[in-house]
């Protein structure tokens, strides 16, 4: 059914080289998903995100110690073997430090044309961060109007937003069925949709996925009574991990807190601000209304803990009398979204999540410091969790084992009698 | 720890160095015992605000490189029982198994009434202090930087996009002070901010000029020295001890120069080093300079000082973002914490960094570049294969060591001696080529 | 019934035959084969079954149910079911020792720390198995390197004739060339054995230690063999460890063991 879909993911080069001939617009390739891809968009070019590959990043040796996260050292080495010769131009968001330098590196040393780091605020909640995020993103928009020659005007932002707002609510409803005992799409495909939309053009994913999602509801074939997954931690690019997971074994992820999926399409554009000023509600969806990376901070994420429906023991609990007493210069906009544990747990509940994969990217360090919480609160609400230390390559045995222990650990061993053994085996070797 | 230079004799000033490095011990010592406000800071928050209240400010950087000097593996260990990756910050974990197991080099860890971390440099030193001040259930504040001019690309943006960044940062400050109003009980003391700020321009300006002198040929000083100087910076930058200590040393350096004495007994060849170096290893040094290799310069020192930071951005820098002017209230305080910080804080784009530790290595002329290629600290050792790409173009041979600064078992003494053998041959060989074709 | 238990790992192969009476009865051990393990592992698992049944006078017609484990296990088209080394190990230390709460596995080539229940189930589990120098292969290593044969490694390690010798490096290919250079400067091979010995009881230590250990410890694989080892970690943790008599078949064990429990709980598909 997502075989369109999967051939983006599987061969993305290609098809990008042929989305700029049909479509006649330049490709801006970026590598984090807090980029305002509106911007872009309305620009008239291609957003499209850079994924690492399964081959040794031995051209970023050069530039790269090993000890950055082999998913930028590995775009790091696409670029410099010229994989991503079709760019026209290349942006990142200030967030996460092995990104940086594999776009810094990029700049000096890739042959791209165009590229800028857009300083996205470490500060999500705070007003001040807002006032500096959207004057950056003034510039940033001279900057798209200077690199295609025209203008980008309110109504032209207002365009973009429609369309990877539609994009965001196609995917949710597609989504929604996963809470359902019997979800109509595997976690694969779950990722097939959203890599899938991160390497095309939004309009053209719209349409594919208005038409497939016609064919989900009520899907037959479906897997029962399996174990339910879900992975959180560092972006998920390698299809092959969900394949072990469920395939070669029996379990189906039915959602996750990665930024290759769900927390790329959660979080609409906020539409009292579309009409006023565009820009502004772009600075708002991507600070505040999407979930934030663990490089993102909330000044006042504490705030939330005593309304926190899992105020869990190893949380942030403040102590009540303090936070009668906090200057009113601190107390910021209280959204739903700014505690990344509460969102993730919200999410395992509402799913009936049995068990968490938590994906920890070697050397990825935002995600590194976040997993003795995870984890914790994770158990807190009674639900174990292992954690899968992965690599750009995958290791299928490894994986498998860990994968295999984990499940048999959640559930007792399935006492179903396989077929007797067949007759006539030759025990000679 | 004293060293001998040309004569064999030690510094004159380290007994003063000795005494201030102490006094900060036993200050945040006396602190923990006596139940005194203390609040846990990242090293890029700035020192000024320490002024203006009365709380020991401890630096969790410091903090871990002497869990480091003291080689506590156990602490790492016990961090990394709990889940905190091997690969990340050795600080961070020294720090955080100090604090789960409650005990540290001062006797008991210092548990803070607050945490202060900051975002900009790395993801690191946000993520460690949140988990300590989760841990503590105590208030934490990010402070976050913003772009200096060595990142703004176009030339159009001109010199409001810096001032959009200063404001941004002062704007934080403001936040800042009433938090630590609000976490302290105490009302901020201007006259004191205003104190700390003009002393920390002092020292920082004093610095430069250690760092100036450090460069000359042959060197004063041996490099190992500078490490333990590093503390005045980091730890005490707004103190009037600092200042004594830095001006005396100043001037001995000075004498030193006049009368032709090097800081090691024969310095044959000079050496950039690159990152902190491991802090339980410091003897590493000490062989080079056994075999007559001096480290002269170090951009990883250089940016404490007031005039490094600016080096990485000359053509973008207007002239007011580079001047100190005297503050004489909160908000003229503000602006001129904010316009030195930020400037510090956020990684240049690699160009201009890499630009400017060219330029550095021809002004110190040194012969050799060593990186310490430090596991978890993206932040400090960012860029730099890049910059032993580029001193290569000068025909400048580089060696990298791989190792960490705080966690004794990322680094093997054996194959690293090995390496560190074999590379100062090669220096002392290019060397006598290049007088050669002179 | 007859159930059997197929343990294919990365160097050696074990098959392990249970005998019950019942369904209640705790069964008893017909026999066991090791072999080293082939380049074809179905070939290696039909062997080493065969081996196994050679000792007996039972035939293949006569098994009841066949699990696999093991890195291997997916690849044994005859075996009814394959379940995951960490349960097997699990369930086979349980079953030699009902008391066994923590179960420390090393073999050639990865080291396990298993935490289950009473019954064998498995509460949680840490693995290396990305790294030589915390697995067997670095003790074979060095037994070659100081020329004495494997099995004596541990006895000759506590024969100290100066004091253990510090090994700085990591890596085992880095600690080849460090301990070179200490055979050269003359350092007593029983000394270098004892600080190789040292490193590694301390990288089993530090993997230990991000479970939480209850007693009883048992050791399987071949690193049970090594009283170097052992005898170290029980020095270190302040307690005496379990050991199995065979403690490179528990793996196989474990899997005969649930090849039963699934035959008497299961229903017809």
């Amino acid at each position: 059914m997502f075989k369109e879909l999967e051939l983006i993911v599987n061969d993305r080069h290609n098809h990008a080289k042929q989305l700029k001939v049909r479509t006649n617009k330049g490709i801006i390739g970026y590598l984090c998903s807090y980029v305002p891809e509106e911007i872009i968009y309305a620009a008239g070019f291609i957003p499209v995100r850079l994924f690492s590959s399964e081959e040794a990043a031995s051209l970023a040796d050069t530039y790269m110690q090993s000890y950055y996260c082999t998913f930028s050292r590995c775009i790091l080495h696409q670029a410099l073997a010229g994989d991503f010769n079709y760019l026209d131009g290349l942006v990142t968001a200030y967030t996460c430090v092995n990104m940086r330098l594999a776009f810094d590196s990029i700049q000096l040393y890739g042959k791209i044309p165009f590229s800028r780091m857009i300083y996205t605020p470490g500060i999500i909640d705070d007003p001040n961060s807002k006032e500096f995020y959207y004057k950056e993103l003034l510039r940033f928009k001279k900057d798209m109007e200077n690199l295609s020659g025209r203008s980008i005007n309110n109504d032209d932002l207002r365009e973009a937003i429609k369309v990877y707002d539609e994009n965001r609510s196609l995917v949710n409803d597609i989504f929604k069925d996963r809470r359902n005992p019997v979800p109509s799409i595997t976690g694969k495909e779950a990722y097939i949709i959203t890599l899938s939309g991160m390497l095309t053009d939004k309009q053209e994913h719209n349409e594919i996925l208005k038409t497939t999602s016609k064919q989900i509801t009520n899907r037959a074939g479906m897997k029962k009574g399996v174990n339910r997954l879900m992975i959180v931690g560092s972006p998920l690019d390698n299809l092959k991990l969900l394949d072990i997971i469920e395939d070669d074994l029996d379990a189906i992820v039915v959602t996750d807190d990665t930024c290759t999926c769900t927390r790329y399409i959660l979080g609409k554009t906020p539409e009292e601000n579309i009409n006023q000023d565009p820009l502004k509600a772009i600075v708002e969806r991507y600070l505040i209304k999407r979930p934030p990376c663990p490089t993102k901070h909330a000044q006042n994420r504490w705030l939330q803990c005593s309304s926190c429906p899992f105020r869990a023991v190893s949380c942030f609990l403040m102590n009540p009398a303090q936070k009668k007493k906090l200057p009113k210069s601190l107390i910021f906009s209280n959204p739903e979204r700014i505690c990344r544990f509460r969102h993730s747990l919200q999410l395992a509940i509402n799913h009936n999540v049995e068990g968490v994969i938590v994906l920890q990217q070697k050397f990825c360090d935002p995600h590194g410091f976040d997993y003795h919480h995870v984890a914790q609160s994770f158990i807190d609400i009674g639900i174990p969790s292992i954690m899968l230390e992965i690599d750009n390559i995958i290791s299928v045995g490894q994986i498998k084992t860990r994968v295999q222990a984990f499940l048999e650990m959640l559930q007792p061993v399935n006492y179903v009698i396989e077929p007797e053994i067949k007759e006539g085996i030759s025990l000679n070797i | 720890m004293t060293e001998s230079d040309s004569r064999g004799l030690p510094l004159k000033t380290w007994p003063m160095l000795k005494e201030v490095n102490n006094n900060y011990n036993f200050q945040i010592a006396a602190a923990i015992n006596e139940g005194k406000p203390i609040v846990i800071a990242s090293g890029m928050c700035p020192q000024q605000l320490q002024g203006a209240f009365d709380v020991v400010w401890v630096t969790g950087e410091w903090y871990g490189s002497i869990c480091g000097f003291s080689r506590d593996v156990g602490l790492c260990e016990t961090a990394e029982r709990c889940g905190f990756p091997h690969e990340t910050c050795s600080y961070a974990r020294m720090t955080i198994g100090s604090m789960i197991e409650d005990r540290g080099f001062l006797g008991k860890y210092p548990k803070p009434v607050a945490v202060l971390g900051t975002e900009g440099l790395c993801n690191v030193q946000a993520k460690w202090f949140e988990a300590l001040a989760r841990y503590h259930n105590v208030p934490f504040f990010v402070l976050d930087s913003a772009p200096i001019p060595s990142q703004i690309l176009p030339e159009w943006w001109g010199e409001d996009a810096v001032k959009d960044s200063v404001k941004y940062y002062a704007k934080q400050l403001e936040n800042f002070i009433d938090f630590l109003e609000w976490v302290t009980g105490q009302k901020p003391n201007e006259e004191k901010l205003i104190d700390a700020v003009i002393t920390m321009d002092r020292n920082e300006r004093l610095w430069d000029e250690l760092m100036r002198l450090w460069r000359a040929k042959p060197s004063p000083i041996a490099g190992r020295s500078l490490f333990t100087f590093e503390n005045l910076i980091v730890s005490l930058p707004t103190s009037h001890a600092a200042s004594r200590v830095l001006e005396a040393i100043i001037e001995e350096l000075n004498d030193r120069i006049a009368k032709g004495i090097s800081g090691i007994p024969n310095e044959t060849i000079r050496l950039l080093w690159q990152a902190q170096p491991g802090w339980y290893v410091l003897g590493i040094i000490r062989y080079f300079e056994s075999q007559g290799a001096n480290f002269v310069t170090t951009p990883y020192l250089e940016l404490w000082g007031s005039h490094f930071r600016y080096d990485w951005c000359k053509e973008a820098t207007p002239d007011w973002f580079r001047e100190f002017n005297k503050p004489n209230n909160f908000a003229e305080c503000f602006w001129e914490i904010s316009k030195s910080i930020i400037a510090q804080m956020t990684r240049p784009r690699l160009e201009a960094g890499v630009k400017a530790i060219k330029q550095m290595a021809l002004e110190a002329e040194i012969d050799g570049g060593v990186w310490h290629a430090v596991r978890g600290c993206k932040g400090v050792s960012y860029g730099e294969l890049a910059e032993r790409e580029a001193l290569r173009e000068l025909g400048i041979p580089g060696l990298i060591l791989e190792g960490s600064p705080a966690d004794p078992r990322d680094f093997s003494e054996g194959p690293a001696l090995r390496q560190i053998r074999i590379f100062i041959e090669q220096v002392k060989r290019i060397k006598k080529r290049r007088k050669r074709n002179c | 019934m007859i159930t059997v238990g197929i343990d294919i790992g990365s160097l050696s192969a074990d098959v392990v035959i249970l005998h019950f009476n019942d369904s209640n009865e705790r069964g008893r051990v017909l026999s066991y084969s090791i072999i080293p393990t082939g380049f074809d592992t179905e070939k290696t698992a039909k062997k080493a079954l065969n081996g196994a049944l050679e000792k007996t006078s039972i035939d293949i017609k006569d098994i009841s149910y066949i699990v696999a484990t093991g890195y291997g296990r997916v690849n044994i088209p005859f075996a009814n079911k394959n379940i995951s080394e960490i349960s097997c190990h699990a369930k086979g230390a349980n079953y030699t020792f009902n008391s066994a709460r923590t179960v420390l596995d090393m073999g050639g080539q990865d080291c396990k720390v298993i935490t289950c229940d009473e019954t064998g189930k498995v509460k949680s589990f840490i693995m290396n198995d990305k790294c030589a120098a915390g697995a067997g292969r670095s003790m074979e290593v060095m037994a070659k390197l100081v020329g004495v044969p494997l099995e004596s490694v541990g006895e000759l390690s506590f024969k100290i004739v100066d004091k253990p010798s510090n090994i700085t490096s990591t890596c085992v290919l880095f600690a080849r060339s460090e301990v070179m250079e200490l055979l050269r400067k003359g350092v007593h091979k029983n000394d270098i054995l004892a600080g190789a010995c040292d490193a590694l009881m301390n990288r089993v230590l530090s993997l230990m230690g991000r479970s939480q250990i209850e007693t009883d410890l048992v050791i399987s694989g071949g690193i049970a063999k090594n009283v170097g080892i052992t005898k170290r970690i029980e020095e270190k943790l302040g307690f005496s460890v379990k050991i199995p008599e065979e403690p490179q078949i528990i793996g196989a064990l474990g899997a005969a063991i649930f090849a039963k429990e699934i035959l008497c709980k299961g229903k017809p598909a």
